[in-house]
């Protein structure tokens, strides 16, 4: 019995939940009035834009070929200020409307991505960071200096909370998560993981390598849009330089959950718990009264030593030679 | 014939790092002749190399770990340590020599750390940099109390200004440095064991360790030179602007990876060299002192970098089809 | 592996095609917007204004006009509406021990350094004196939603005040909220916020823009091309002291705006940006101001292009640059200073003066800028020991008086004595 445990631990997951467990505990002794309710649904909202962040980049990771999708940040940060500049200005403030059409924006780039590597067959490094710089302009011209007015429906995601205890917000996660596992069940997530892993064996088994590329990058715009829309509850304004931040912490969340950076291997909650371990980090330094000048240092050694904790065991004393790794 | 066919196939080989490269290099040139005035101007050359060495330098590590493939995105933290800690151990009094070992052995030993790590515990090169980033930044802060003291050496100075000249070059010494750097690494890539155990790492590290060539060292050794040249790339920059100061680095978190692949290197790694490198550092500046030419917003130009930077590439550094890959 | 790749393709020739025609666009179009800039820049009150500065009112339900006279010059073309403070009945829970927090959003420069420095001098002496018990510091490097995570913290541990220098004027309002529902007042520095919970201790850098661009109008006799070299783009203090910049030169019709540049703050980033202009605008150039900080880099930057000096406006200098200014432009240069030290104690008091109930009158504690010209004002401020490439902050000059207690007096309904703080650096 004892032997499972251990190995169930082996698991970057379960790692993972015990590591946010030990935070979330810590977290609580040090400042137990975060329990209440008000702070919890505050928490939720601060949480939420660097969890769909995460989110956002895990389907370019798992497509494989160097994967990587830098433009999260701006993209979710363009979002943001297309909503209130552009949508909130002329006169969209309808959810119905406005949510859909953040969301719609965000697969834009995303496909804008996907076309750029699956078919312009540019690394994704290079082609995410064309759009990273792109809509990082773009989002400064759209909107010179951070404005208030964010339509009404931020604020409702934001402020209330279902039976006092659920915060709105999460909402859109779980959105995330639901659309996830419905891929997942359609078999759409086993052909990115296929691609992701060994494209040349999913082209010989034909798959159509660059449709699923495309549909990975697109998917994770789609997140992106949302994360925009968190990130629009939570400031409750628009910032044209408050997107970017976001793309490096995601990155590591994505690392950090324990997928793989060369795809194929990797699923939506290790990422998912990786950015809520970040989060806690942060709020812990905060809470525990670091101070400034130190908490650079001892949040860089703690997110060293906690992906040091999470890495994959090493497999055995023999390296494996795959033809992944030819590619 | 089939001799000359083997040769020209080589000398096609050599060539294909270049021709493409050079080609954008001269038709953005020619472009900025002809729609800026003074573009082509002596002093605007001089000033353009002068900007595209300290690009090229902190690239040349960036290229190293890409070979092995990783990625290092603790180079403008190095960058900044390097330059606050050329102010302040100057300003101290300390020699110029050994103010420059200490930066380099900081550098390098940050960097044998980012390497180590990497390595040892086999996670992602870019979270793991990321955070050792953090940790520099953070150390520069402490030790220096957030307020900036010192300033360059008077030769460092001249050493980077643009209108100086190096013997009869008319260059500045800081180009001259960044060119034999340069070519240093590409003869030891291309002709020492050593760099060819860096190639072998980063086309497949598993089949490397197999065959007793790749392993820790190898990747220790490619972050570590990436780490003593963003803190060398630092120290240069102090120069440059004559003090210290914490954020000079970050402007090259991500300029120093597009001028690698500008180059048109691979990142994922155990394909490039050092020459297209320097190649992309040199269209990379070209391009950025164009859109300043052009009198654009900064916000524009940023936006018009982003599309410049995709169409440059992909008109020579796309990746095979698919089916021609198998 | 198959074949070679030919040496050039059809697709490069096409790629490079498509380069040249996006950068052509971009010419045509930049041409096209510097112009109507230019044009914008010029079309002002005529040549009378020229050098001269006319009261605007910042608008808003306050009144100022009970304010003396130089205290009111402070808010003139402030960019906020000024409204009377939420805060004007407000009573502490706790008036003496106070605990006080301090939330940074930026570490990496020297500015924010010597605020930092000073705050914590600050405490220490207001420790032993009984009137604070404990100073929290934290920093999000420009991370807005870790901010708003650390003010959080702040307020569930309770502290009587915050110090914030928030990250975005518009992003906090939440939190601020937060923080004046659990009773604690937060006072930023340097960094209006749209909140009206909030008591915002302000550097007008309107007209701190105005002031210096002023300044460098009359050197240059309202004749010529004029380069701009920013902070960063889409940080309000960068925007608004480049509107200052904009009417001070609007009212000159000599003068063309002819560029700005994103120096971001940084000498390296200036430098680098001025040469690449430089390289590529040979025409002659009257004038460069900058966002504070970035002179030397400029004139470096003139130097290495084999060009004369020109005269040069400085919103905020460093040490080295003014003695380079000495050096080489003694009498052809306008500044305007921002001094860390004199802020933080303003903010500091004003903190100390909520919580004792002497109410402040408005959402905004506007200090009155000044402008700097002159030889004989350099040899004034530069120090012994001060080198020309040092690039740390510049304290005020002696004798400037910004926000100085008496002057804070003004701005309270219930003024009374407030805690003695450490002589200035």
């Amino acid at each position: 019995m004892n032997q499972r445990y251990v190995h169930a631990l082996r698991a970057p997951v379960a790692r993972l939940w015990v590591m946010a467990a030990a935070l979330v505990v810590a977290n609580a002794v040090i400042a137990p009035d975060l329990l209440h309710g008000t702070r919890v649904t505050a928490m939720a909202n601060l949480l939420a834009p660097l969890a769909l962040a995460a989110l956002a980049g895990v389907p370019s990771v798992l497509s494989g070929g160097g994967g990587l999708d830098l433009s999260v940040g701006p993209a979710l940060g363009f979002v943001n200020v297309v909503t209130v500049a552009v949508l909130a200005e002329h006169g969209i403030l309808s959810a119905w409307l406005g949510i859909p059409l953040c969301v719609l924006l965000g697969a834009l780039v995303g496909a804008v991505n996907g076309l750029l590597v699956a078919y312009g067959r540019l690394q994704p490094i290079v082609a995410t960071l064309g759009t990273f710089l792109v809509l990082s302009g773009l989002a400064l011209v759209v909107l010179p200096q951070p404005r208030g007015g964010a339509p009404r429906w931020a604020s409702f995601l934001a402020d209330g909370s279902l039976g006092g205890y659920l915060p709105h917000i999460l909402i859109l996660p779980a959105g995330v998560l639901v659309l996830w596992a419905g891929l997942r069940r359609l078999g759409l997530v086993r052909l990115v993981t296929a691609v992701g892993s060994d494209q040349r064996a999913a082209y010989t088994s034909g798959v159509h390598v660059p449709v699923v590329r495309l549909g990975a990058y697109t998917l994770g715009g789609v997140f992106a849009g949302l994360a925009g829309i968190a990130l629009t509850a939570l400031t409750d304004s628009a910032d044209p330089t408050a997107g970017k931040q976001y793309t490096l912490m995601a990155i590591a969340a994505v690392a950090l959950g324990g997928n793989a950076l060369s795809g194929g291997r990797g699923g939506m909650l290790g990422p998912l718990l990786g950015a809520v371990v970040l989060f806690l980090i942060q709020l812990l330094l905060s809470s525990a009264q670091v101070s400034s000048l130190w908490i650079q240092v001892v949040y860089g050694v703690i997110l060293l030593v906690a992906l040091c904790l999470n890495s994959a065991p090493r497999s055995g004393r023999r390296p494996r030679v795959t033809a992944a790794q030819g590619v | 014939m089939r001799r000359v066919h083997r040769w020209s196939t080589r000398l096609q080989g050599r060539l294909a790092s270049g021709p493409a490269q050079i080609l954008a290099i001269v038709a953005v040139f020619l472009i900025g002749r002809s729609a800026v005035v003074g573009y082509s101007d002596w002093t605007s050359i001089r000033a353009m190399a002068v900007l595209a060495a300290f690009l090229g330098i902190a690239a040349m590590g960036q290229t190293l770990v890409v070979l092995v493939g990783g990625i290092d995105l603790s180079v403008p933290a190095l960058i900044g340590a390097g330059n606050v800690m050329t102010a302040k151990l100057t300003g101290q009094g300390m020699a110029s020599p050994v103010v420059i070992v200490l930066v380099l052995v900081a550098g390098f030993a940050v960097g044998a750390l980012n390497g180590y790590v990497t390595s040892r515990w086999n996670v992602p090169a870019l979270v793991v940099t990321l955070a050792t980033g953090s940790v520099v930044g953070g150390i520069v802060l402490l030790w220096t109390d957030a307020t900036l003291t010192g300033s360059a050496p008077s030769w460092l100075t001249r050493f980077t200004s643009s209108s100086a000249t190096t013997g009869p070059l008319p260059l500045a010494p800081v180009v001259v440095v960044w060119l034999v750097l340069a070519a240093a690494a590409e003869f030891v890539l291309r002709r020492t064991t050593a760099g060819r155990k860096l190639y072998a790492q980063g086309v497949n590290p598993r089949a490397a360790r197999l065959m007793l060539v790749g392993g820790r060292s190898v990747n220790t050794l490619a972050f570590a030179c990436s780490g003593t040249l963003a803190a060398l790339a630092g120290t240069l920059l102090t120069g440059f602007t004559g003090a210290g100061l914490f954020d000079v680095g970050a402007p090259y978190l991500f300029s120093a990876v597009a001028a690698v692949v500008m180059g048109g290197n691979s990142l994922l790694g155990g394909r490039g060299d050092m020459l297209r490198c320097a190649l992309g550092a040199v269209i990379l500046t070209e391009l950025t002192t164009l859109l300043v030419g052009f009198s654009l917003s900064a916000a524009a130009q940023q936006a018009v970098l982003g599309a410049l930077i995709v169409i440059v590439v992909a008109s020579y550094g796309r990746d095979q089809p698919l089916g021609s890959q198998i | 592996m198959g074949r070679r790749p030919p040496l050039f393709r059809r697709r490069h020739l096409i790629a490079l095609t498509m380069t040249a025609a996006l950068t052509g666009t971009a010419a045509c179009a930049a041409k096209g917007g510097s112009d109507t800039d230019a044009r914008a820049a010029g079309a002002g009150t005529g040549g009378k204004g020229c050098g001269t500065l006319t009261y605007k009112d910042p608008g808003g339900n306050a009144d100022l006009s009970q304010l003396p006279k130089k205290i009111r010059e402070g808010y003139n073309g402030y960019f906020a509406p000024v409204n009377t403070s939420v805060y004007k009945d407000f009573k502490a829970k706790s008036t003496g021990h106070l605990k006080i927090g301090y939330s940074d959003s930026f570490s990496a420069n020297g500015w924010r350094g010597d605020a930092l420095a000073r705050l914590k001098q600050d405490a220490a002496a207001l420790q032993k004196s009984g009137v604070m018990s404990s100073l929290r510091t934290a920093n999000s490097n420009l991370d807005n939603s870790l901010q708003i995570q650390q003010i959080t913290s702040m307020i569930n541990q309770r502290v009587d005040a915050i110090i914030a220098i928030p990250n975005s004027p518009t992003a906090f309002n939440n939190v601020i909220k937060q923080a004046y529902d659990a009773g604690i007042p937060l006072i930023t520095l340097n960094s209006h916020v749209t909140s009206p919970y909030a008591i915002n201790v302000d550097t007008n850098y309107h007209l701190t823009g105005e002031l210096v661009g002023a300044g460098v109008a009359k050197i240059v006799k309202g004749q010529g091309d004029v380069l701009v070299v920013d902070g960063i783009n889409g940080s309000p203090a960068s925007s608004t002291l480049h509107q200052g910049y904009q009417a001070a030169f609007a009212k000159c019709p000599g003068i063309h705006v002819k560029g700005s540049l994103e120096g971001q703050w940084s000498e390296a980033t200036a430098k680098s940006l001025v040469l690449q202009y430089l390289s590529t605008h040979p025409g002659q150039l009257a004038a460069v101001v900058n966002s504070g900080g970035m002179t030397n880099g400029i004139l470096q930057a003139l130097q290495q292009t084999g060009r004369k000096p020109v005269p040069i406006g400085d919103a905020n200098p460093d040490q080295g640059s003014l003695v380079s200014l000495r050096k080489l432009l003694p009498d052809q240069y306008a500044a305007g200073v921002t001094p860390p030290a004199q802020g933080m104690d303003a903010a500091l008091l004003t903190a100390i003066a909520v919580l004792h109930g002497q109410g402040p009158k408005y959402d905004a504690i506007v200090a009155t800028p000044t402008q700097i010209t002159g030889r004989a004002a350099l040899d004034d401020w530069i120090r012994d020991g001060w080198t020309a490439s040092s690039a740390a902050q510049a304290p005020a000059p002696p004798g400037t008086d910004w926000l100085s207690p008496q002057q804070l007096r003004s701005y309270f309904q219930r003024p009374a004595a407030l805690p003695e703080l450490p002589p200035l650096p």
